[in-house]
């Protein structure tokens, strides 16, 4: 097997499973960025979403046993993560969409093209407004088509829904985000 | 549906996904062929799309494995205390299980600085080699594996 081969996740998990802990230790490096990712959006704040990003892997890694290698690691993983994000936003039902915290932004510059990302930067605030109005169930499913590329059958294998009722979900979540496009100028 | 049937909404949205195939997205790109209406709602969402990945996901800080490590030691080190404690059984099961972790030599692997000892503690999450504390383990978990929280 060539170096660059990416060892599929099933395997790593029944490695894993087998007390491999380098398998554990791939999956959480493989997967780490999109699960933050997703919590990020789901909960608004960076910092718990890596809280909730650690729990996840915890989680993963508690019930390793539990899971049946049949290809769906991804949807498994984001079904943990899921249930994290809803119960924490139950337990505090504020939701701070709006006060990230993006260390790594610069203050504007005089640089030629300063202007052009600061209105970049307006837009992605606009975007991420926009994703934190929907209802939770709308996000989420939201989140899970646009960011990690799941079918409508995974997501709502994640979900715990029907595919139609997914399909309803992103139904409702792309017309407010219409609305809200077009409300916004809809020409950006 | 026919030209002059609108698909619904969740219709398109699914088109526009990728999410309909054969004779399903033949009607639609048949109707939206002699429908601006639908066109025009077709462009929209891919037009929302676009603006969505404008806001590209945020990437990790940093490696979140070290925590991830020492978060299932620690769990794995306060879970070892009720098996010691609910009798005999347990507690021999748990006394071979720590004298496998004595008696264990070090790895490569382990020399890392973000290692954690694993090799043997690794077995009571997964089960093998140590069934009986497993068990332990387990029972006293809320069902997490049917939902996976």
């Amino acid at each position: 097997m060539g170096s660059k081969e990416l060892i599929p996740d099933d395997e790593l998990m029944i490695r894993g499973v087998q007390g491999d802990e380098q398998a554990y230790r791939q999956l959480v490096e493989r997967w780490q960025t999109p699960v933050y990712a997703f919590l990020v959006r789901m909960l608004g704040s960076p910092e718990d979403a890596q809280d909730l990003c650690q729990e996840t892997f915890v989680r993963m890694i508690r019930s390793a046993n539990k899971y049946k290698p049949s290809g769906q690691f991804q949807s498994w993983l984001f079904r943990i993560a899921g249930n994290q994000a809803r119960s924490r936003l139950r337990r505090r039902k504020v939701i701070r969409w709006l006060s990230f915290d993006y260390g790594s932004m610069d203050p504007p510059s005089s640089a030629p093209d300063a202007q052009e990302e600061m209105e970049r930067e307006e837009l992605r605030a606009e975007v991420r407004e926009s994703i934190a109005r929907l209802p939770e169930r709308q996000r989420e499913a939201l989140l899970l088509k646009q960011y990690q590329e799941l079918k409508y059958s995974e997501i709502a294998e994640v979900m715990g829904l029907s595919v139609s009722a997914v399909q309803m979900l992103l139904h409702r979540a792309m017309l407010a985000l219409r609305k809200d496009h077009a409300r916004q100028g809809g020409n950006r | 549906m026919n030209g002059n049937d609108h698909p619904l909404g969740p219709v398109l949205q699914a088109y526009s996904d990728g999410e309909l195939v054969g004779a399903e997205a033949a009607a639609v790109e048949v109707h939206c062929g002699a429908c601006d209406e639908c066109r025009e709602v077709l462009a929209e969402l891919a037009a929302v799309q676009d603006r969505l990945q404008v806001a590209a996901p945020e990437a990790m800080p940093s490696s979140i494995w070290p925590a991830v490590a020492a978060q299932v030691k620690r769990e794995q080190g306060q879970r070892l205390g009720p098996a010691f404690a609910m009798g005999t059984t347990a507690a021999c099961a748990a006394g071979i299980v720590m004298g496998l972790l004595v008696g264990t030599p070090p790895t490569s692997e382990q020399g890392d600085s973000d290692q954690v000892a694993w090799t043997s503690s690794s077995q009571l999450w997964s089960g093998s080699g140590s069934a009986s504390l497993l068990d332990v383990y387990s029972s006293s978990q809320e069902q997490e594996g049917s939902d996976g929280s």
